[in-house]
């Protein structure tokens, strides 16, 4: 079977396994879980709960020797999306009624001049198939990099390091908008945003932007779709040149999903290859090969894995050039087993 | 005589009370506070048992003295709290705020067999839930049938209110759920998970049903309950099993009285997936969530946005005379919606469902996420609110 990983046939004739990454926001161990409780009851600190998120993060990083790509987990991300509407500009704002009906005497002129503002978040929404859920923010103006906060908020990992982010597309569906006319509009400009935010990402270590797709293999994919003629220009919009880009279809049908983004400027695909009924694809870019069950506590053993990649390698015909992850985010299984789906990953990846 | 129109009703739990979650601590001034202001506040003649001048009270114990008979018991008084709280709110059909369990999805999971814990998992913003795995074929534990049944009985001898138990259903359970036992030998034949999960997963839903709720059920009827309300708010997030949860429901309810009223709850999903599956559903209420659609920074006192109460004109188009609760008060929010808000939301959907005697009202889920003086001042509003859409039809 190792055979198989490394004599795979491309166009060329050529193969290259690039090495494991992670695909998504991780979960947060039972430890965080309940420090994030008591920091919510106001009955642990801001600094008890950062400290059990680096501690989180501190054991998942351990866990990826062998990586292509580290990721922290994004652990501190409520979800996929708040972040980029509170460090964006273009999602909505309000005053903060209940912080400026505390404001008293004592109150300097600034603080009531300018009290804090919160964001105008839309309703709380089923995250796809899950018994998560995430607030939907509005957009209410245009969406632009205003500054280095994304690349701030990130930890620093290492030179080779992964943030996730969600596609355009995703982005798009899954938000309130008031202000764009079409979809399209709002999906490039939040590209550009990301295209902007690149360099300060890449001098932080950030090497590669994973966009994560959801939208597509969730709601679309097995039934007949058509995507907007936008789609795939607008993940071209978030390349910069220094990064890797890469977007990740989980769910996905690979055979429908792969001609869709091959025009675009990524320079590799996840494919979902646990959710795929045919491997057949054809590409000219680098594959992201989901093999691991982001939705299963089962943990994959090498065999497995190579198993399924043996299969994919056989039918796809691509770069030769792979990495293999997993099928989706890692949040969907406690963080033991998410730990324990990386070291299988990292383990395998050791054998090459 | 006719039925009183807008049937008013709590659709899942209450937060626990302060002194409830402080049981067993120190007794501070604001867990005697809470105990004793809302005890004397809702009538409730047990608060002595709680705390007394001879120090003797529960609350009053600690950690030796505490007796499994003490553990059960301030349930059962925080119980009365609930049940006292939606009879001063003014609501037509009650039950006890699920005061004497944890929380739906795992606290059911416990009396399961074939179900263990797999680990933490976060559902949103600082709240967690446990993620079960199915890791046996599934059946109710012996205790229980025993609980839901001891958990009515209480209930019934606390009020002479109409009553419901709420049980969560079989489509939620497992769709929450890791399935390891149904999906083994499907996943070992077949590489492709969209295939396979999908056999596991009708098996399991259908043993849920049958093998778990549907004894539950049952004995609930033996026991003299008139109102069973199974919380589904999983449904409608995969468009291609609304047949399965449909079915599903059915055989949770089969061999069950007419005369017992068959309710599904669901929330936060697309509720136009279920149909048409749903028209062969044979639950005679929904009670739905519908404030939270629409957004709370858009939705302002006296506006009723038109788009919330869409998914009804489904029930109408085809032609389905069940009652549909509309959840008119929003659960993450503080905010106390008005009355006349809430009549003119009442208003709006009995105008799109053609007849006000199919419209009941419910908040948009369980008001757990709220402080009881704000869920209390949410629910007195919402009865306040159905009043004034009486007064609107003439009675």
């Amino acid at each position: 079977m190792k055979q198989l990983l490394s004599e795979t046939k491309n166009f060329k004739g050529e193969t290259r396994f690039l090495g494991p990454m992670l695909t998504g926001l991780v979960s947060r161990s039972s430890h965080t879980a309940k420090v994030h409780r008591l920091f919510r009851d106001g009955k642990a600190t801001e600094s008890d709960f950062e400290a059990a998120i680096t501690s989180d993060s501190k054991k998942l990083i351990l866990e990826q020797g062998n990586f292509a790509f580290i990721s922290g987990g994004q652990l501190d991300w409520l979800d996929i999306i708040r972040p980029i509407a509170q460090y964006f500009g273009g999602f909505g704002w309000r005053n903060n009624n209940a912080f400026k009906n505390k404001m008293n005497d004592d109150s300097s002129y600034l603080e009531r001049a300018n009290p804090p503002k919160i964001m105008t978040l839309g309703p709380v929404t089923r995250w796809f198939r899950t018994n998560t859920f995430y607030r939907k923010p509005h957009v209410s103006g245009r969406i632009e990099c205003i500054g280095d906060e994304l690349a701030e908020i990130m930890p620093e990992t290492g030179e080779n390091s992964v943030i996730f982010l969600p596609a355009p597309y995703s982005l798009a569906r899954l938000v309130e908008n008031i202000f764009y006319d079409n979809l399209g509009d709002l999906a490039k400009d939040y590209a550009r945003a990301i295209a902007k935010s690149g360099p300060k990402l890449r001098e932080k270590g950030y090497s590669c932007i994973l966009l994560l797709e959801p939208f597509v293999g969730f709601e679309l994919s097995g039934n007949s779709f058509r995507l907007p003629d936008w789609f795939s220009d607008s993940v071209s919009l978030a390349k910069e040149n220094d990064i890797k880009l890469g977007i990740n279809f989980p769910k996905a049908e690979a055979e429908e999903v792969v001609p869709i983004i091959e025009d675009s400027k990524v320079d590799f695909i996840g494919v979902d290859l646990l959710y795929s009924t045919s491997f057949r694809v054809n590409t000219s870019k680098d594959l992201l090969l989901g093999t691991v069950d982001g939705g299963s506590i089962r943990v994959e053993t090498s065999a497995n894995i190579r198993h399924i990649v043996s299969r994919c390698l056989e039918s796809a015909e691509f770069s030769g050039r792979y990495y293999i992850g997993p099928n989706d985010r890692l949040y969907d299984v406690p963080f033991d087993f998410a730990l324990r789906k990386i070291e299988a990953l990292s383990r395998l990846a050791g054998e090459f | 005589m006719r039925e009183r129109l807008f049937t008013t009703q709590e659709v899942g739990s209450l937060q626990r009370p302060y002194w409830l979650q402080r049981f067993g601590q120190q007794l501070d001034r604001k867990t005697l506070h809470s105990a004793v202001q809302w005890g004397n506040r809702l009538s409730v003649d047990e608060v002595n048992e709680l705390v007394n001048s001879s120090g003797n009270g529960l609350l009053q114990k600690q950690s030796p003295l505490i007796t499994a008979a003490d553990k059960e018991r301030v349930k059962e008084i925080a119980s009365i709290y609930a049940v006292r709280m939606q009879e001063n709110a003014g609501l037509d059909r009650i039950f006890n705020g699920e005061q004497m369990r944890t929380e739906m999805y795992s606290f059911m999971a416990n009396y399961i067999n074939g179900m263990s814990r797999a680990g933490v998992l976060n559902a949103f913003d600082a709240n967690y839930f446990i993620k079960g795995v199915i890791d046996g074929g599934i059946s109710i534990l012996e205790n229980g049938i025993d609980f839901f049944v001891k958990e009515f009985d209480f209930t019934k001898s606390q009020t002479k209110r109409e009553i419901k138990t709420c049980l969560t259903g079989p489509y939620t359970m497992v769709d929450w759920s890791y399935l390891e036992h149904y999906i083994y030998g499907y996943e070992a034949a077949n590489v492709c998970r969209r295939l396979t999960r999908r056999k596991g997963r009708e098996e399991a839903v259908m043993d849920f049903a049958t093998e778990v709720l549907n004894p539950v059920i049952r004995a609930l009827e033996n026991s003299g309950a008139k109102f069973i309300q199974i919380d589904e708010p999983a449904a409608a997030t995969d468009e291609g099993e609304s047949g399965l949860f449909v079915q599903a429901l059915n055989a949770s309810f089969k061999g069950i009285s007419k005369a017992v009223g068959r309710a599904v709850h669901l929330c936060y999903s697309d509720y136009s997936k279920l149909f048409p599956d749903l028209v062969e559903c044979k639950a005679d209420s929904y009670l739905i969530e519908f404030t939270n659609h629409s957004s709370p920074d858009k939705f302002r006192e006296s506006d009723v946005d038109q788009n919330t109460f869409k998914a009804l004109s489904l029930f109408k188009k085809y032609g389905m005379k069940a009652k549909i609760g509309i959840g008119v008060v929003d659960i993450h929010s503080d905010m106390i919606e008005s009355p006349e808000k809430i009549r003119d939301e009442i208003m709006v959907a009995s105008k799109i469902l053609d007849d006000p005697s199919l419209v009941e009202v419910n908040p948009d889920c369980g008001l757990r996420t709220r402080k009881p003086e704000i869920a209390y001042a949410k629910l007195k509003n919402m009865v306040k609110g159905a009043e004034l859409a009486r007064i609107e039809y003439g009675e």
